[in-house]
C-alpha cells in the first residue's frame, strides 16, 4: 500500500486486516485516524490477520507511557517521594514538561523499607527513571529501581559536577566531599 | 543542524565540568537534543565560544525581514511582519470620539500589542502577560515622545469630534524578539492607513463619512526598533531567538529613525554593558534600520 | 469596563455613519450574489498547514475576505484540577480587535464564549481523547478578518479540524464545517456579512463525510421543516467540498516532506 491517507480515509474491509495505531474499526471497514502513510505488516502471530497501521510523518509531541525510559530534574524533596519535571521522553526532548513522582518504594530495588529520600536525591539532580504507571492527578509515578536508572548528573554543595563512585556514592572533583545518592550505573 | 554547528555537539554530548575547572573524564553522554534541554545555558555557551549560534547564524547577524501590507480588509490600515519565524500582524480600525477638554483638537492612538495562546505553549488564556504588557507600554511611549503624529491631524471638529485610531498588534508565532516584529508592523500599517472623508453634522451631532479611503497619515518619522541581546555578559547576540532569549543576562533595544537618528533605547535592568559595547550596538542598529526602511519601502510601493 | 492591563484609549468611541448617496445602495438578490456566486455554491477556500511553527498542529484559512488561523498544542499534562481517563478539550475562539466593523475589545464577549463552546461540542465527537489519559489539547482559535459570523464559524470549526489532524492527534474524520443564511423561503449558502443583515435565520452545520455523521448543529430563526431539511442536503454537500480541499492539503504537506528529503 504505502499512500499517503488522512483520517477518516477508508482503508480496508474490517475482516482483512487487524487494527493498529493510527487506524480504528467501524462497523464493517477500517478507517484511518491520522494524517501519515498507510503500512500493512505481517501478522503478530500465526493465522491472525496482517496489520494495518498508519504511522504519522510529523514528529508527534511524546506523552510518557507505562515502561518509557524519562529524564528530567529533581524539584522537590521530602520523606516519602522526590517530584521531577519530565523533560525528555526516551531520546525526545518534550516541547511542555510533565510532572513526576518517584515514591520511596520505588527508589531502588533492594531493601526498599531503608531508604532515604534524601540520601538518594537532591533538587537539582538530573535522574533517568522509567514510568510505572499512569499515577495521580498531578504526577506520573516513576521508579529508579534498576541499575540504569538513577542520578547521571548532580553538582556538589560547592557547585561542581561529581563522578559517581558507587551505586550510593558520588564525589566532588574538586573538595572530594562524598555525597550519597541513588546513581545510574554509567554505561562501560 | 548545519555544517556550522561545532563537532562536540554533533557527536554527541559529553556531560561535563563547568569551564572553569579542569575537563574530568565525561561519565554519561547524552545526544544533543537531551542535552540542549536539561543544560540549555551550557548548550547554547559551547555554541558561542565558538563564533556562531545554535541556528548557524553568527553573533552580529539579524534573521530575514519581511513586510506584507493590506490583507486585512476591515481595517484602515493593516501590515504583517515577520522576523525569522515570529510572525506579527498589525491592524488599524479608525472610530469616531469626543476629545478631552483639555485638548480639543487632538485625536488619539491606542497602540496594544497581544501575545495570544495560539502563538506559543508559554501564554496561557487570560490576562496580558508581562511580556505583552511591557512592550505595550513602551510602544505607546515611544509614539507619544517621538510625537510620530501630530494629533491635530486627527480633528474633525474642534471639541467636537476628533478619529481614535486604535492599533491592535497580534503575534501569530512567537519566535523571539517580538518588540522589533511589533514595532516594524505598527509602522507599516501606520503607513498604509487611508481614511475616508469626514464631515461633522451640527444638526444630529453625528459624524458621517464617504465611502472611498483616501487621505494617508502623515507621520514625521520612521522609527525602527532593533533589540540585541546579552548572553553571559560578554557575547552581543543580534535580533535574539527563542530559544536563546530565557538565558540572555541582558537586553538592548535601540529605536533609530531614518535619518539614524535615535528615538530611543531601552535596557531593561540585567547585566551591565561598557561604553564601547553600546556604541558598536548603535552602529549595528543604524547599519540594520537603513536595510529594514528599504524593506518598508518596498513593500508599501507594492500595494 | 476598565481593562487596566493594556493602554486604553477614550472612553466610548463610534463607527462612523457613511453619507447618504455614497453608497450603491446594497439590496439582496439571490440571482445576483454581490461576488458573482449561485446560491448554492460555497467561497473559495484556501488552506494551509504548520502556518505557527511553536504549535503543535496549525492551520490557516481563507474564505473570500474570511480569514482564520489555528493554533494546536497538546497533547499537554492536563492541570492539576481535573482528573480524567479520557483526554480533555480545551477550545478558545478569539476575534482579533481588527476583525469586524466595529473594533472588538480583549476581553471575551459573549459571543466569543458561545462560539468557543460550540468549537468544541463540533470537534469533540471526533477526536478519540480515549487515547490520551491524564491529557489535555488545546485549540486556539484566531480570526484575523471576519465575513459573516455563521460563516466564520463554520470556518472556525474547519480550521481546527486540520489543525488538530496537523498535530498528529489522533480523529475518527477531519471535520468540515458550513453555514447558509434564511432569506423567507430562499436558502443561501456561506453568506458574507452584507448578505446576513438582510437574513431571516442561519444554520451551521458540522458534519463528518467519510461516516455520514453529523457532530453539530445550530440554528437560528424561524423556520419550517422542509427548508430546514433542505439546508442541511445543501450543507452536507458543501461539507464533503470543503473535506477534500482539507485532505488535498493535509496531503500536499507529506509530499513535500517526502519530496524534499
Amino acid at each position: 500500500m504505502n499512500d499517503i491517507v488522512t483520517p477518516g480515509q477508508r482503508l480496508a474491509h474490517a475482516g482483512d486486516y487487524k487494527v493498529s495505531s493510527g487506524t480504528y474499526q467501524k462497523d464493517d471497514f477500517i478507517y484511518a485516524s491520522v494524517v501519515g502513510i498507510s503500512q500493512i505488516l505481517p501478522p503478530e502471530k500465526e493465522g491472525e490477520s496482517p496489520i494495518i497501521t498508519v504511522t504519522r510523518h510529523k514528529e508527534f509531541n511524546p506523552i510518557p507511557d507505562v515502561g518509557s525510559i524519562v529524564t528530567g530534574r529533581i524539584i522537590r524533596v521530602n520523606q516519602f517521594s522526590a517530584t521531577m519535571t519530565i523533560m525528555v521522553v526516551g531520546t525526545a526532548p518534550c516541547k511542555e514538561n510533565f510532572q513526576g513522582v518517584i515514591r520511596v518504594q520505588d527508589v531502588r530495588a533492594t531493601e526498599r523499607d531503608k531508604v532515604q529520600i534524601y540520601k538518594s536525591f537532591r533538587p537539582g539532580d538530573v535522574v533517568r527513571a522509567e514510568v510505572v504507571s499512569l499515577g495521580d492527578a498531578r504526577s506520573y509515578y516513576l521508579s529508579t529501581a534498576k541499575n540504569e536508572l538513577g542520578v547521571i548528573f548532580a553538582q556538589s554543595m560547592a557547585g561542581y559536577t561529581m563522578i559517581p563512585v558507587s551505586w550510593e556514592e558520588m564525589i566532588c572533583p574538586k573538595t572530594k566531599v562524598v555525597e550519597h545518592r541513588k546513581c545510574a550505573k554509567p554505561e562501560s | 543542524m548545519d555544517d556550522s554547528t561545532p563537532a562536540s555537539v554533533q557527536n554527541g554530548m559529553d556531560v561535563d565540568t563547568p569551564p572553569s575547572v579542569t575537563s574530568t573524564p565525561a561519565v554519561f553522554s547524552l545526544d544533543s537534543e537531551t542535552f540542549k534541554k536539561i543544560h540549555p545555558t551550557e548548550y547554547h555557551r559551547r555554541f558561542l565560544s565558538q563564533g556562531v549560534r545554535p541556528d548557524g547564524r553568527t553573533l552580529s547577524r539579524f534573521r530575514k525581514a519581511k513586510i506584507t501590507v493590506g490583507a486585512i480588509t476591515t481595517a484602515h490600515g493593516s501590515a504583517m511582519a515577520r522576523l525569522g519565524e515570529t510572525t506579527v500582524v498589525c491592524g488599524i480600525k479608525a472610530e469616531i470620539t469626543e476629545p478631552k477638554t483639555g485638548a480639543p483638537r487632538d485625536g488619539f492612538i491606542v497602540p496594544n500589542f497581544d501575545l495570544p495562546p495560539l502563538c506559543s505553549p508559554q501564554f496561557k488564556p487570560g490576562p496580558p502577560s508581562e511580556l505583552s504588557q511591557s512592550i505595550s507600554e513602551y510602544i505607546n511611549r515611544v509614539l507619544e515622545s517621538s510625537k510620530l503624529l501630530n494629533l491635530s491631524d486627527l480633528c474633525i471638529e474642534e471639541g467636537r469630534a476628533v478619529w481614535v485610531l486604535y492599533a491592535d498588534i497580534v503575534c501569530l508565532n512567537y519566535e523571539g524578539n517580538a518588540m522589533d516584529a511589533a514595532m516594524l508592523a505598527l509602522v507599516a500599517a501606520l503607513k498604509h492607513v487611508r481614511l475616508p472623508t469626514a464631515t461633522f453634522y451640527e444638526a444630529d451631532n453625528a459624524v458621517r463619512v464617504k465611502e472611498q479611503r483616501t487621505i494617508p497619515l502623515k507621520l514625521s518619522r520612521t522609527p525602527i526598533s532593533v533589540t540585541f541581546g546579552v548572553f553571559d555578559g560578554q557575547f552581543i547576540l543580534a535580533d535574539p531567538d527563542i530559544e536563546e532569549e530565557p538565558h540572555l543576562s541582558s537586553q538592548l533595544t535601540v529605536i533609530i529613525e531614518q535619518n539614524g537618528g535615535l528615538c530611543g533605547m531601552l535596557k531593561p535592568g540585567g547585566s551591565a554593558l561598557g561604553q564601547e559595547t553600546l556604541t558598536s550596538c548603535l552602529e549595528a542598529a543604524r547599519t540594520r534600520a537603513t536595510h529594514i526602511l528599504g524593506i518598508l519601502e518596498g513593500a508599501l510601493a507594492e500595494r | 469596563m476598565a481593562d487596566r492591563k493594556r493602554v486604553t484609549g477614550p472612553e466610548k468611541s463610534v463607527v462612523p455613519l457613511l453619507e447618504p448617496g455614497s453608497l450603491s445602495a446594497f439590496t439582496f438578490d439571490p440571482e445576483k450574489r454581490k461576488d458573482g456566486r449561485n446560491i448554492d455554491r460555497i467561497r473559495p477556500v484556501f488552506m494551509k498547514t504548520g502556518v505557527v511553527r511553536q504549535a503543535n498542529g496549525s492551520a490557516y484559512l481563507e474564505a473570500g475576505k474570511l480569514k482564520v488561523a489555528c493554533g494546536v498544542y497538546g497533547p499537554r499534562q492536563t492541570a492539576r484540577s481535573k482528573i480524567s481517563s479520557r483526554g480533555i478539550l480545551n477550545c478558545d475562539f478569539k476575534f482579533s480587535p481588527f476583525s469586524g466593523g466595529r473594533r472588538r475589545a480583549y476581553i471575551k464577549d459573549s459571543q466569543e464564549k458561545e462560539y468557543s463552546l460550540v468549537l468544541r461540542q463540533a470537534l469533540a465527537p471526533a477526536v478519540r481523547l480515549d487515547l490520551l489519559p491524564k491529557s489535555t489539547v488545546d485549540v486556539f482559535v484566531q480570526v484575523l478578518e471576519s465575513d459573516g459570523s455563521a460563516a466564520c464559524l463554520a470556518a472556525a470549526i474547519t480550521c481546527a479540524a486540520l489543525a488538530l489532524a496537523d498535530a498528529g492527534i489522533e480523529m475518527l474524520d477531519a471535520v468540515a464545517a458550513c453555514a447558509v443564511g434564511y432569506f423567507d423561503s430562499t436558502i443561501c449558502l456561506d453568506p458574507t456579512d452584507e448578505e446576513e443583515t438582510y437574513q431571516s435565520g442561519s444554520l451551521v452545520l458540522s458534519y463528518m463525510p467519510s461516516l455520514n455523521e453529523v457532530t453539530h448543529v445550530i440554528q437560528s430563526g424561524e423556520i419550517g421543516t422542509t427548508t430546514t431539511i433542505k439546508a442541511l442536503e445543501l450543507c452536507v454537500d458543501a461539507c464533503a467540498q470543503i473535506q477534500s480541499v482539507m485532505q488535498q492539503t493535509l496531503a500536499a504537506t507529506i509530499k513535500e516532506k517526502i519530496n524534499g528529503a
